[in-house]
């Protein structure tokens, strides 16, 4: 039943997109109110292997003081990132510098990844022969 | 204030253990993050091929039509073609019989003999000529016993029985339900780090290091050319403590230790068959990048509306 929630949800943003003719964004951003340089991000359709990932990768940068994030019901699809800076850096940019770095690293692990893959097969030829 | 004790712009390094077309075991240097990103990404959301809708044209098998849709959906497909397939709701609604998001199997089978007709996978037939690897079709199947290939079982007949069902594959991902999963195990765990104790190392005889090194079920230790322990195939551990304990009954309690080895994991991966192992990492990587491009991009987009 929720796997199928799932589908439908996938479809549903897909035809809203469509609809509007423009990009569909999947990202909420919410100002936090009572703190200082600090937001809160809500994504749309991701779990904890987003959630996770960036909040780890966030508290690798000195700038930011706090970055948690939670699954804000197990039925809905969204999670919360929240991201308080020390002021040297909007908390937004921090975000964007955390999904930046991530994207070139796996870029560098896909290469890698090709690479020692296409070294192990041609070792294992060299074996059989 | 918690903070994590990072190393700063860890350099992250894969190292390939074991490879097959089934089986992939690999060490992988760096963040627990990413190690745990890349595992919930290889179950959850690599894009496969399944058998989703069955028209059900005749079916007189002791199996209902509900039992027989199961079990034609849980068949695995070859899927090297999926990539170049949408997913269905991508595709417009005028062209949903399009070969773009779907493949067409059918299944038309009836027992006219006395013995029972065992109906398995070898007997679905694509719809629109396929052919080469590349073509979706149902994983082979080889038996154990003599080598020879056999299908994966649907149901069976029994005379004068028959089934007729039109399949309709289409791509999806494990996190929609378990049979678009290209991997039947996708696991990490940590690397041990084993260190003697080198002020005791020097009073162990011969015996006692042999029986050490034998008492490891995995075979981690090994002699070098001075008879001296050594750690041998440190990947292989599985924190048993059999040495330790054999280190115990020497009266020797703190001659190895055994610790995590902090940031190295090592990956188990085996193929379901629709991929090959090494090519499911390789996907689970693609898919987590672009992923995180798309959310950098709509979260740019965000900004700039809220701005406005």
């Amino acid at each position: 039943m929720n796997g199928e929630d799932f589908r439908s949800k996938l479809r549903e943003f897909h035809l809203r997109s469509k609809e509007q003719s423009s990009q569909e964004s999947r990202v909420i951003l919410e100002d936090e109110k009572k703190m200082n340089n600090a937001c809160c991000v809500k994504l749309y359709l991701e779990d904890h292997t987003i959630g996770n990932l960036t909040r780890m990768n966030l508290l690798k940068q000195k700038e930011v003081t706090f970055s948690g994030y939670r699954q804000i019901h197990p039925l809905q699809h969204t999670i919360e990132i929240k991201v308080q800076t020390n002021g040297s850096i909007k908390p937004y940019d921090a975000i964007q510098k955390t999904f930046q770095d991530l994207s070139d690293e796996f870029k560098n692990l896909e290469e890698e990844w090709a690479r020692k893959v296409a070294e192990k097969e041609k070792h294992q030829m060299k074996l059989e022969i | 204030m918690y903070k994590y004790n990072f190393e700063q712009n860890s350099q992250h390094r894969i190292e390939i253990l074991e490879l097959s077309d089934e089986k992939c075991k690999f060490s992988f240097e760096g963040d627990l993050s990413i190690a745990n990103a890349i595992r919930r990404v290889m179950i959850a959301e690599v894009p496969v091929m399944a058998i989703h809708f069955v028209d059900i044209i005749e079916n007189t098998s002791p199996l209902s039509d509900e039992f027989l849709a199961q079990r034609l959906g849980l068949i695995p497909l070859v899927s090297y073609a999926a990539d170049s397939k949408m997913y269905d709701w991508e595709a417009d609604a005028d062209s949903i019989d399009d070969q773009k998001t779907k493949v067409v199997f059918t299944l038309r089978q009836k027992n006219l003999n006395d013995a029972p007709l065992e109906i398995t996978s070898q007997h679905l037939e694509p719809e629109f000529g396929q052919v080469g690897e590349m073509a979706i079709r149902p994983v082979r199947m080889f038996s154990p016993i003599n080598g020879k290939e056999v299908g994966i079982p649907i149901t069976r007949l029994g005379k004068n029985q028959s089934v007729h069902v039109r399949c309709h594959a289409l791509k999806g991902f494990g996190k929609m339900h378990a049979k678009w999963t290209p991997i039947n195990i996708a696991t990490f765990r940590h690397e041990a780090e084993l260190n003697f104790d080198h002020s005791q190392t020097q009073s162990l005889s011969l015996f006692e290091k042999q029986s050490i090194r034998d008492s490891c079920p995995m075979n981690v230790f090994a002699m070098d050319a001075n008879q001296d322990l050594i750690v041998n195939a440190i990947e292989k551990c599985v924190f048993c403590e059999e040495c330790i304990r054999c280190a115990e009954s020497m009266k020797k309690p703190r001659l190895i230790k055994m610790q995590h080895k902090k940031n190295k994991y090592i990956f188990t991966v085996e193929s379901a068959g629709q991929l090959k192992a090494a090519d499911i990492v390789q996907k689970a990587l693609i898919v987590l990048r672009k992923k995180v491009d798309e959310i950098s991009q709509d979260l740019s987009f965000a900004q700039q509306q809220q701005q406005i």
